[in-house]
């Protein structure tokens, strides 16, 4: 379904990312682990188009994406959602997520999806009329969530979503994470929370200083001494 | 002071408040959605006047409604064409905020001499919209005051319920609020801001056109009111709509009150005294937040 093939990326001088492959099939769940300031983040904005690839390739069922705009990317149906929520504070939840249907492909499925969203995060539901500035920060990763789910993604690509948040909640985010996976839609998940993400995950990829240094199905991860060491600090 | 002339200077009072609402509206929503200092907001007020006179008397010979609403799409593609030739280009380029800032005020200068060189240094005049006056009893008033409060009431409603009830209304503020979330659910921001840009035009075409038949239109007649505006603007918070409104009301009763009793040549002075105070006693304006 998507395929990153040897893409670099550059913050100015820097670069953040080094001929990174990856590769997400269809209805798959797969998790990017590393160190924090290591690329990982920005990996998922060049998927999404908010940021430039330099060299390499990013490939959508067969289609080149990577010299895409944003919006036409959204419109495939690649949706990120990031760890700082990038919400839109003055406007109401409901608008919040109506905004999340605003590509033209997810507009005609606008009220079956909220009803699925309300039906996921009910607490969404009570506060439709709040603006979104209101929210506590487990609601706002809610609502990041579920703008990402109106816009009919297939594939959601999700930053850090316990960052942040009281335990409780991260497990009930990870429990929503697993059932949108049962839903079909494929996930690319960064995560720091290795324990909960690897139980989700069909496969893993960790990544060191803007490089995929590790791929493998979570048992190979975790029966791997060095990784759990360097990487997972188990 | 009898009723007669209160209501007269309250009927003045309205005219200047919707006009520099439309105004000011325009330029908070181009500074808010677009991050954009648009000198050449004046020069939009003065276009929209000039369109409508070479469409009328000066040129093409329609009858004034008529131009006037024909004129309206017209300043649509004029916002719409000046954002891609003069802001696009610089947008998102290093110190892209202050080149534009410099830019647009080149764009101004361009634009009264552009109406200097097709139309003449001579100063032309509008027809009302509608001849005559109306007799509510004792008080007297112009047909086209009426009008002018009815369009430009009818245009401010007619924006808020676009801002607040359609997908592309919503769809602007949140690039507003947000232009990295907009990206994000797949707003096509270029878009947004071209259109930001059309409608910041029709705004001040409109405000231009309506106030023509009051005022003279000249090269450069739209400065005095452009800077009215921003100081409205920063009085009502930069970037909100709603304090735009406000202060463009509370400012246009004062200079009305200011021209019957201290005389019109006032008008510009007091509200400097008000933007210095402004600045001074609360610099994020009536509704604007901190930072």
């Amino acid at each position: 379904m998507l395929e990153v093939n040897k893409v670099d990326a550059f913050y100015g001088e820097i670069q953040v990312l080094k001929e990174v492959s990856l590769k997400v099939n269809d209805g798959e769940l797969v998790t990017l682990f590393g160190p924090n300031g290591h690329g990982k983040s920005t990996l998922l904005k060049v998927i999404c188009g908010l940021q430039r690839t330099s060299s390499g390739h990013i490939k959508f069922n067969g289609i080149e994406i990577n010299k895409l705009p944003s919006h036409k990317i959204v419109e495939m149906g690649i949706i990120y959602v990031s760890e700082e929520r990038h919400l839109f504070p003055g406007l109401t939840v409901m608008e919040n997520l109506k905004m999340g249907a605003y590509n033209i492909n997810a507009r005609r499925d606008e009220d079956t999806n909220l009803n699925h969203i309300f039906q996921l995060f009910p607490t969404l539901e009570e506060r439709k009329k709040q603006l979104a500035s209101t929210l506590s920060g487990g609601e706002g990763r809610m609502l990041a969530i579920g703008r990402g789910l109106m816009s009919n993604a297939k594939f959601l690509a999700i930053d850090e979503p316990s960052f942040g948040l009281a335990p409780h909640l991260t497990d009930h985010v990870f429990r929503k994470i697993s059932e949108i996976k049962e839903s079909g839609i494929s996930v690319l998940l960064v995560e720091q929370n290795v324990a909960q993400a690897s139980e989700l995950a069909n496969r893993i990829y960790l990544m060191e200083d803007g490089k995929i240094v590790f791929e493998g199905g979570k048992e190979e991860v975790l029966s791997n001494e060095h990784v759990k060491k360097a990487f997972l600090g188990m | 002071m009898g009723p007669e002339q209160l209501v007269n200077i309250l009927i003045v009072g309205l005219r200047l408040s919707v006009i520099y609402s439309l105004m000011a509206i325009g330029f908070t929503l181009v500074y808010g959605v677009g991050k954009v200092f648009n000198y050449a907001h004046g020069a939009f007020f003065m276009w929209g006047a000039y369109i409508a006179w070479f469409l009328s008397t000066g040129f093409f010979h329609l009858s004034y409604p008529i131009a006037f609403i024909i004129t309206i799409p017209i300043m649509f593609f004029f916002g719409v064409i000046f954002e891609r030739i003069v802001i696009y280009p610089l947008r998102g380029r290093p110190r892209g905020v202050i080149n534009i800032f410099i830019v647009t005020l080149g764009a101004a200068l361009f634009l009264d001499n552009l109406a200097l060189v097709s139309a003449g240094p001579f100063r032309k005049t509008l027809p009302p919209l509608l001849e005559g006056t109306l007799n509510l009893g004792v008080f007297v008033v112009s047909r086209h005051d009426v009008i002018l409060l009815i369009i430009a009431i009818a245009v401010i409603i007619m924006l808020g319920l676009f801002l607040g009830k359609t997908r592309e209304g919503t769809a602007m503020r949140a690039v507003s609020q947000s232009m990295v979330a907009a990206q994000i659910v797949g707003v096509p921001i270029d878009r947004v801001f071209s259109y930001t840009f059309g409608i910041a035009a029709i705004l001040a075409g409109i405000s231009g056109m309506l106030l023509a038949p009051r005022t003279l239109i000249f090269p450069g007649v739209g400065w005095p009111i452009f800077i009215k505006a921003f100081i409205i603007v920063v009085f009502g918070g930069l970037g909100s709509i709603k304090g735009s409104f406000w202060a463009a009301f509370i400012l246009g009763m004062i200079e009305a009150f200011i021209a019957f009793f201290i005389g019109g040549v006032w008008g510009l002075p007091v509200f400097s005294i008000v933007f210095l105070i402004v600045l001074v006693v609360r610099p994020q304006g009536l509704f604007g937040t901190v930072g």
